[in-house]
């Protein structure tokens, strides 16, 4: 039985109208001072000193500042990542990267997937200084809606991974019990609960398997 | 519930949110980001970074940390105002002090914040120049926060310890929520009022007298009309 994800403690629930007025208040953006520019080395410092909130950059010199993974929006990224791994492991093509890896993308962002695979062809562009943030693009991104993303601009972000490169990109939301399957030049195709889903543009045998992903039906449903 | 309307125009494609549980949008406010030691947030910097992020109230502590609060709503910004607006006018015709809205202040301990509303007496005033548009280094006098929808109880409460730990005199958290003003003074523990029609600052001026009665909720509509 999974009931909601309370990502901190409840130390005083707060009102009403408190969470009427941000509902979801995430990613929160914050403009910093043009003459801030951000190097890599300061960016993932700033990652490690916020401990348990997501930065991103964008590139008008914006931070954008995350809530944390839920404990049940991480058992749903772990799962596709893991079946991920899975097939590229048994394939032996390409990589795939967790939430915590940073992409900086040809636009200037710095961004984090929840899950990614890079093929082989683009891995091989990366060069020796890259050490730290890859620049490139994920080949298939999939990003995993939290209880606290707004949706809004989370779908900006799925039009950005494909503007900047990938293949293809879904967005899996367990609220809504749909995915939205993101390709180049295309509208987004919503999926209603779908029980797996194959990344045809990436590989034909890359079947994720979502059934577990979706809210358990009560029992009378059978 | 009419949630989809909270979400701004989506882009691409248009689907209704569901609402949440309350649990997963308890108030993230104050948000605070720790900065690297290297970046030193000075005032310029510090209030370059407010106006460059209007929707967003942002003040600095002593170690290294923004501090990111929802600016009030419309209803809390009334209540700042018909209280701001009354000690102004107290002080412009007691012709003792002023009243800085908006202003920042770098306290002893390090922390710059801004407070709801807040008096300055002539003494204090003297050890700044009028004419700085900076961060004034003093601590006000009498500081005023008033609680907005989205302000948790305890980070607003902490606010208020600092404020007279650092040198104000007298220091009221106005509560509409919960219909109470809670009076801080130095080394005193606060005290609480229910829902007080009219409140004087006794340690500031004994004719320092602010009426709280349409900051309250509206009670019953029968009880107001005659």
């Amino acid at each position: 039985m999974v009931t909601a994800e309370s990502p901190r403690p409840a130390v005083e629930l707060p009102a009403r109208e408190a969470w009427e007025l941000a509902p979801d208040a995430f990613p929160l953006r914050l403009q910093l001072p043009p003459d801030w520019e951000l190097t890599d080395e300061q960016f993932l410092e700033l990652g490690a000193l916020n401990e348990g909130w997501r930065i991103e950059t964008d590139a008008a010199g914006g931070l954008l500042i995350m809530s944390p993974t839920g404990p049940l929006s991480s058992v749903q990224g772990v799962r596709i990542l893991a079946q991920t791994l899975a097939w590229s492991d048994a394939g032996g093509s390409g990589v795939v990267c967790e939430s915590s890896a940073t992409f900086m993308l040809p636009n200037g962002e710095r961004r984090m997937p929840d899950a990614a695979w890079i093929s082989d062809e683009r891995l091989e562009t990366i060069s020796d200084d890259d050490l730290i943030i890859w620049r490139l693009c994920p080949d298939f991104v999939v990003e995993v809606r939290a209880a606290s993303d707004r949706l809004g601009p989370l779908q900006e972000k799925m039009e950005m991974w494909l503007s900047q490169g990938a293949r293809l990109a879904w967005l899996v939301d367990p609220h809504e019990e749909s995915v939205w399957v993101y390709l180049p030049d295309q509208e987004p195709e919503r999926l209603e609960r779908p029980e797996s889903l194959t990344a045809t543009e990436i590989a034909d045998d890359l079947t994720i398997d979502l059934s577990r992903i979706w809210p358990q039906s009560e029992p009378e449903h059978g | 519930m009419a949630d989809s309307t909270t979400l701004q125009a989506p882009t691409k494609p248009v689907h209704v949110v569901k609402p949440r549980a309350a649990s997963s949008a308890d108030s993230p406010y104050p948000l605070r980001l720790q900065l690297p030691p290297d970046w030193e947030v000075t005032d310029d910097l510090l209030l370059e970074l407010g106006s460059l992020n209007e929707e967003w109230y942002i003040e600095a502590d002593a170690d290294g940390g923004l501090l990111i609060m929802a600016p009030p709503g419309p209803s809390s910004g009334s209540r700042e105002l018909r209280i701001g607006a009354q000690l102004l006018n107290w002080s412009d015709a007691a012709k003792r002090g002023g009243t800085f809205p908006s202003a920042m202040f770098r306290l002893p301990n390090g922390w710059r914040r801004a407070p709801d509303a807040a008096w300055i007496s002539d003494e204090r005033l003297s050890r700044i120049s009028p004419d700085d548009e900076g961060v004034w280094a003093v601590c006000p006098d009498f500081v005023v926060e008033v609680r907005s929808a989205s302000d948790r109880l305890s980070p607003v409460q902490e606010k208020m310890e600092m404020w007279v730990s650092q040198g104000a005199r007298l220091g009221w958290l106005v509560d509409p929520r919960e219909e109470t003003v809670w009076v801080y003074r130095p080394d005193q523990e606060p005290e609480r009022l229910e829902r007080p029609e009219s409140l004087t600052a006794t340690e500031i001026a004994e004719d320092l007298t602010i009426d709280l009665s349409k900051v309250w909720p509206q009670r019953d509509q029968a009880e107001s009309t005659t």
